[in-house]
């Protein structure tokens, strides 16, 4: 096991990992911004280096400086937590050449899973089920011969695309052609560049995606599925839940064991996760693998009665996996919240400054990962989660009650939250008999049907 | 430890060293992963303690903003800073920070309280990643004191010099970026 680990990230997660260090016996040395001076997570370390101001190019993502903070500490690996450099092969690279264990999946799965095309294609070679996506469209002919195939609603998407532009929806073959040509010429006044793609056009779909854990030899094991798709209009998760509520067991086993064998197609090594879009029709497609802890982690550990930063770490450590498939069973229920400082009524705007009484919830099933108190300052630089509360109970619909308790007793004052939010979606049916899907909090509850209407007749 | 040398003494080497191997590190490894402090085995062939490390003080004893605004560094300070940047009653001195994380190092001859610094002079060196990064006299000044030490590990923003400018304010290396209003972010990151 390591003597001594760096953790270059903040907030709760940085908080969250040098828990799990402590409880190995691990000692832990924290890097800080000067804007997180009075931040928590300094202080729970056992040492601490400022490592650059606010912005976070020049702290958080400021290599030079957390490798140099590394070596005067003399730890013997670095925990990147999520974001910031959780996913940079360079940062990966130089932490090895440097002679710190990165804590996470070899440089080389980073860079193969970064790339979104190659990640797709060595999915699809693995026979894990990748979204249908056509050739670059050469003729009408060849554009309808793919849609007669996948079958209609298709997408077109432009090969040079970003931000919409070149997007176009086509629900019936009549529409194709003149489909192709203005998104063709859409693309060519946007990028310069006018090729076009199909792609299979899914109607409300399910994000849901499978915890996976893998040590350096080859033992790989999932550790359940969870629903995230309740998400922003940005496609930012807001509330998670474990498991994935009304899935049919039959899609669930053949979720579970194609996430098993993509990871092993690629051989990772330590915690990854591999997020799937399930269709209405019963039909799951790779979306992307995540090469790193998630943010919504804690609902997978109460379930499941695992600790994943704690296996992270003994992974790293060159330590085998000792959990077998078949002791991974769920027990009840668990829903995650995202606190974050933002304003849900105005398009989720984040909001900072210094947090007035911070009262957070307690009691049976609830856990709270967090780095704020009262009086503590949200700095404006940063992501806007402020704690994640998980509850857990025997069924789905006692951890609902639960969560309404909690979310109840939580008071956080000085900032908007998204504590309001949540409490609409448990109060909504279609959330309480799992109906669900990842447009379905921009449709519901932001701007629920009947506003729809009234602001499409106008 | 005693214990440790008494089965030595009492039996031969090597059935001490077989002692160790199948007793004591399988038995070290299961203790690491148990929630006991202490644990004391006797066999016939030796007797080991085991005893873990009191579990170290969190320090968040207290987070009154008074004392937190005192505090120059995260409540770890390595090296107790020289506390002569109050200067003189009614007097504020200028610091040169450290722009980079490393270990501070003097020059060979480095500079000495009193001395009249012109702009740009070589004052000492902070070691990163084997680059020495120099640290220069921003501004021409009196030097009141150095208050780090040769091989001192400094982090950013850490004061190494404290300066006298005659009321010149130091110029800032880079300014700070005025937190704007509302934040915008055009595209945040999934996580």
């Amino acid at each position: 096991m390591f003597a001594k680990v760096l953790v270059a990230n903040r907030g709760e997660i940085a908080i969250r990992v040098i828990r799990a260090c402590r409880e190995l016996g691990v000692k832990t040395v924290a890097v800080f911004s000067e804007a997180d001076r009075q931040a928590l997570h300094p202080r729970f370390a056992d040492e601490a280096y400022c490592i650059g101001p606010a912005q976070t190019a020049r702290s958080y993502l400021n290599i030079p400086n957390i490798i140099s903070a590394a070596e005067i500490a003399g730890v013997d690996a670095i925990h990147p937590g999520y974001g910031f450099l959780s996913e940079n092969a360079q940062f990966a690279d130089i932490c090895a050449s440097h002679g710190f264990k990165f804590i996470g999946p070899a440089a080389a799965s980073l860079l193969l899973m970064g790339d979104k095309s190659s990640a797709k294609q060595r999915m699809a070679d693995a026979n894990v089920p990748v979204i249908p996506g056509s050739s670059i469209v050469e003729s009408d002919q060849q554009a309808k011969k793919f849609a007669r195939e996948v079958g209609f609603p298709v997408l077109i998407k432009a090969t040079a695309g970003g931000g919409g532009k070149g997007m176009r929806i086509v629900g019936r073959e009549a529409d194709l052609p003149a489909g192709l040509t203005a998104a063709s010429g859409e693309a060519l006044a946007a990028f310069g560049d006018g090729r076009v793609y199909l792609e299979k056009l899914l109607i409300h779909p399910r994000h849901i995606e499978v915890q996976v854990l893998a040590d350096e030899y080859g033992h790989v094991i999932h550790v359940g599925e969870r629903d995230c798709s309740i998400q922003k209009p940005s496609h930012q998760k807001l509330l998670e839940e474990t498991p994935a509520p009304n899935l049919d067991s039959n899609l669930r086993a053949d979720l579970l064991t194609s996430a098993v064998r993509a990871a092993r197609a690629v051989e990772y090594a330590n915690a990854g996760t591999l997020e799937f879009l399930v269709n209405e029709d019963g039909m799951f497609y790779f979306m992307e693998m995540n090469t790193r802890i998630q943010v919504e982690h804690p609902i997978t550990e109460v379930v499941y009665g695992i600790d994943l930063v704690k296996w992270q770490i003994r992974i790293a450590a060159g330590e085998r996996l000792t959990v077998r498939q078949e002791e991974i069973k769920p027990s009840g229920h668990a829903i995650e919240c995202r606190i974050n400082a933002e304003d849900a009524d105005h398009a989720f705007r984040p909001t900072a400054g210094k947090l007035g009484s911070v009262l957070l919830p307690g009691g049976p099933g609830v856990r709270i990962d967090t780095h704020i108190y009262s009086g503590a300052e949200v700095p404006p630089y940063y992501d806007s989660l402020l704690a994640k509360l998980i509850a857990h109970d025997r069924t789905r619909g006692d951890t609902i009650i639960r969560m309404r308790r909690a979310l109840a007793e939580t008071e956080i004052l000085g900032v908007a939250t998204t504590v309001p939010v949540h409490e609409r979606i448990l109060a909504m049916n279609s959330f309480v008999e799992g109906h669900t899907y990842v447009t379905w909090l921009r449709e519901q509850v932001l701007q629920p049907p009947n506003e729809a209407v009234a602001a499409h007749g106008s | 430890m005693a214990e440790h040398k008494k089965a030595h003494t009492e039996d031969e080497p090597s059935a001490f060293a077989r002692f160790v191997r199948k007793t004591v590190s399988p038995l070290s490894r299961a203790f690491a992963d148990s929630p006991l402090m202490q644990l004391r085995v006797r066999t016939p062939h030796g007797s080991v303690t085991l005893a873990k490390a009191p579990p170290v003080d969190l320090r968040v004893t207290s987070i009154a903003s008074a004392e937190l605004t005192d505090m120059p560094k995260s409540g770890h300070p390595r090296v107790p800073l020289a506390r002569v940047y109050n200067g003189e009653a009614g007097r504020s001195y200028d610091t040169i920070n450290a722009e980079v994380v490393g270990i501070f190092r003097d020059i060979p001859e480095p500079p000495t309280t009193g001395d009249h610094l012109e702009a740009g002079r070589l004052l000492g060196h902070i070691e990163a990643l084997r680059l020495r990064n120099e640290v220069r006299c921003p501004i021409a000044c009196k030097l009141i004191a150095q208050v780090v030490v040769d091989g001192q590990p400094v982090d950013f923003g850490e004061p190494l010099f404290v300066v006298d400018s005659g009321g010149t304010p130091l110029p800032q290396a880079e300014p700070e970026t005025p937190v704007p209003e509302t934040v915008e972010i055009v595209e945040p990151p999934r996580l």
